[in-house]
């Protein structure tokens, strides 16, 4: 019994598990102070329907889970080989021009419609992952400005097309019109909801992914990369390959994102099946970025990091109903992120302090087998490093001697 | 002509965030710290310096006195912001780039929130005229006085002036050497007794204060003194970075580099003064993506062969071989 408990505390998901719930709690109790100095008076209210809001929506908590789970995946698939895809959004916007196009101007069977305009999707944002991919693999160009690059572009290539293109713009509106009716995705029928099919497609997809990254020797590659990138070269697997590919199957799950939301059909005014070229960078991408820390890039984890983050953004949209707006679930978002890429040494430190007896130092090795993920990676060498006594030596050792002498010295 | 001089006059103020910005990560890099939250703490500035100018407008002080109280507001308010980065990523040892892009998306969202509820508008706007019409006395050189001296805002001579100031600092001072040591290889300067987190600490405080002033001259020269959450500082951030990366962490290259972003960046905003380029019939979106797709062009040539401080992104770790 005692065994079975330390087995499950020592884990790598529960510390994970713990930490993203440090991070969330860090990142809400910051988004009650910032209410409390927003307007004091309605701060307990706010904050109680921020929580709990969400709960009366349930099923537009799906419907708005679903594009955020597929671009936390896409930035998660990422991360397993190290590389930090913050174009999810650029993908997002080209994959949900891709569905709109196809949507607008294809007019196949009625039953296969939405299905060529989901692939569609899936193909515009491979197209938009391919290009950061190919200038990390044979360019040497960081990834992270590519795809910050790529996102300016993709939504002013989108804007672009959408206002030139007279079938899907309705200038009038200054958005497109509504899609066909042949090109949304079946809903569940569950009454007074928009979730639809593309829910269960996203939790389908991401379990396709977690067999790829467990069981196949591509997963396996992709994860090794990520640990030691000279390592898995001089081991013989082929890097610039495995990157590229890497970031067309990252970059097509986050345009899968941008056509589910795109063709999903719901009675919320202007949120989808028509799109406003308005110069401003899709959000979601970014909300992928802290799905997919929040999961620790676990596929499995996304599907449950995405459902509470569409949670809470429902609560944080109805916490207008107090003066409230809904920026404030964007703070508490960013406040997620700032904490979980530190959370897991302050649970650790946490754990230490808890548990300062026998075992004197937590093995750090406990930690490291499994798991791929970069963010992990970095922080799993810092139990010795914080160590104070290095601390204090770093400080003592301070002299005035110029910095070349030690070059001439090691050469 | 006419055109070439209003080019020129037009680029200046827009060169001086990017280069101010540019500079900035210059020196969080080559101190080992990537620091890719230059965007929120060019808004974060700005954000602050507007705010200063609009509570101060009414009190008739001078224009020009009043932007360069602001600018030393938005200097302090980039430098508190630029702390929440360094404590994640210098005493956490959290990953660089996740905590820079957690910082962006804060501050965007905290404009918007406030703004709407204190203002009812997405940020500040102000109405003091910063714009300097004529230089008395120097806009009457010929040629030099019309491309310097006129149409123009103090902003730019102040950028000019840290540059100057930064070029040294980097250069020719003890603290420079340091630095740079701690970017290249943390251990052999530990090793002599520099103390890495401190300078890394200072590198990363350097690139908050030149990205918040960086920041508030973006919204004085480009935005007319005015912020606001949305649009933010549209990217001079990223375009900062890849400005520092086209100028090979070196200040001379970046000077360079600020001016032919800049420039490209003016002519994409006049190609309706530029009667051959206008009549291409071109969409005008293009010309908005242009800067970033030559951004693209410029960084796969040189990249190749890319001259990073070689410890840049990696946590410090004493224990580490």
């Amino acid at each position: 019994m005692r065994l079975n408990i330390k087995n499950i505390t020592k884990s790598k998901g529960f510390s994970s598990f713990t930490s993203a719930l440090l991070a969330i709690g860090l990142g809400l109790i910051f988004g009650f102070i910032v209410m409390i100095v927003a307007s004091p008076e309605n701060s307990l209210s706010g904050f109680q329907m921020l929580l709990l809001g969400g709960l009366s929506r349930l099923g537009d908590v799906f419907y708005y889970a679903t594009p955020i789970i597929m671009t936390g995946l896409a930035v998660g698939f990422a991360f397993k080989m190290g590389l930090f895809n913050i174009g999810a959004s650029g993908q997002y916007t080209m994959g949900m021009y891709f569905a709109l196009y196809v949507g607008f101007m294809w007019k196949p069977p009625e039953g296969v419609h939405w299905i060529l305009c989901i692939l569609a999707g899936l193909a515009g944002g491979m197209i938009w992952g391919f290009i950061p991919g190919f200038f990390k693999a044979l360019l040497n160009v960081n990834e992270v400005i590519t795809s910050i690059m790529f996102n300016y572009i993709g939504m002013y290539l989108v804007d672009m097309l959408i206002s030139g293109n007279a079938t899907m713009y309705v200038s009038t509106k200054a958005r497109t019109a509504y899609l066909p009716a042949s090109a949304q995705i079946p809903s569940l029928g569950i009454q007074n909801t928009s979730a639809n099919i593309s829910f269960i497609i996203a939790i389908i997809i991401a379990i396709i992914l977690f067999i790829i990254l467990q069981k196949t020797i591509f997963g396996y590659e992709l994860k090794a990369t990520g640990y030691n990138k000279h390592a898995s070269i001089y081991a013989g697997m082929n890097g610039k390959r495995n990157i590229i590919l890497t970031m067309v199957i990252a970059g097509g799950l986050a345009g899968l994102g941008g056509a589910f939301y795109i063709l999903a059909p719901t009675t919320i005014p202007g949120s989808s099946m028509t799109y406003e070229p308005i110069n401003v960078i899709a959000a979601n991408g970014f909300n992928g970025i802290a799905v997919a820390l929040l999961g620790s890039s676990n596929p499995i984890g996304i599907i449950f990091s995405g459902i509470f983050i569409s949670y809470i953004q429902r609560g944080g949209t109805l916490a207008s109903l107090f003066g409230y707006k809904p920026e404030i679930i964007d703070i508490v978002i960013a406040v997620i992120i700032y904490f979980s890429a530190f959370a897991m040494l302050m649970s650790l430190a946490i754990a230490r302090f808890f548990k300062n007896r026998k075992v004197k130092h937590i093995d750090t090795e406990d930690i490291a087998p499994g798991s791929g993920d970069p963010v992990e990676e970095s922080n799993e060498i810092t139990p010795e490093s914080d160590d104070p006594a290095t601390e204090s030596q770093v400080a003592t050792t301070e002299s005035d001697m110029p910095v070349e002498e030690t070059g001439r010295e090691e050469a | 002509m006419d055109t070439f001089y209003y080019l020129i006059q037009n680029t200046l103020p827009v060169a001086i965030p990017l280069l101010l910005v540019a500079l900035g990560g210059m020196f969080s890099e080559r101190s080992g710290v990537i620091n890719i939250a230059l965007e929120g703490i060019m808004l974060f500035g700005a954000y602050f310096g507007c705010l200063f100018v609009y509570f101060i407008q009414g009190s008739g002080i001078d224009a020009q006195l009043i932007l360069i109280l602001a600018m030393l507001v938005a200097a302090v308010s980039g430098f508190l912001y630029s702390l929440l980065l360094s404590f994640a990523a210098i005493n956490m040892k959290s990953d660089q780039t996740i905590s820079g892009t957690a910082l962006n998306m804060l501050i965007p969202a905290v404009i918007l929130l406030f703004s709407k509820m204190y203002f009812n508008s997405d940020g500040v706007t102000t109405n003091v005229s910063f714009y300097l019409n004529k230089i008395p006395g120097l806009s009457e050189i010929p040629v030099l006085g019309k491309l310097f001296f006129q149409n123009t805002y103090i902003t730019v001579y102040i950028g000019i002036l840290l540059y100057i100031i930064s070029t040294i600092l980097l250069y020719k001072t003890k603290f420079g050497l340091r630095l740079r040591a701690c970017g290249e290889h943390p251990h052999a300067a530990d090793s002599v007794g520099i103390n890495v987190h401190k300078m890394r600490y200072a590198g990363v405080s350097i690139s908050g204060i030149l990205g918040g002033i960086g920041g508030f001259f973006y919204a004085v020269g480009v935005m007319d003194g005015n912020t606001n959450g949305h649009t933010g500082v549209a990217g001079f951030g990223f375009l900062a970075l890849a400005v520092m990366i086209f100028g090979q962490w070196r200040p001379g290259k970046i000077l360079l580099a600020a001016l032919f972003f800049a420039f490209l960046r003016t002519l994409a905003y006049s190609i309706a003064l530029i009667p051959f380029l206008h009549n291409l019939g071109i969409n005008n979106t293009f010309y908005k993506m242009l800067p970033y797709i030559v951004t693209m062009i410029v960084l796969a040539f040189t990249s190749k062969h890319s001259r990073a401080p070689k410890a840049e992104g990696i946590p410090y770790d004493p224990g580490a071989r």
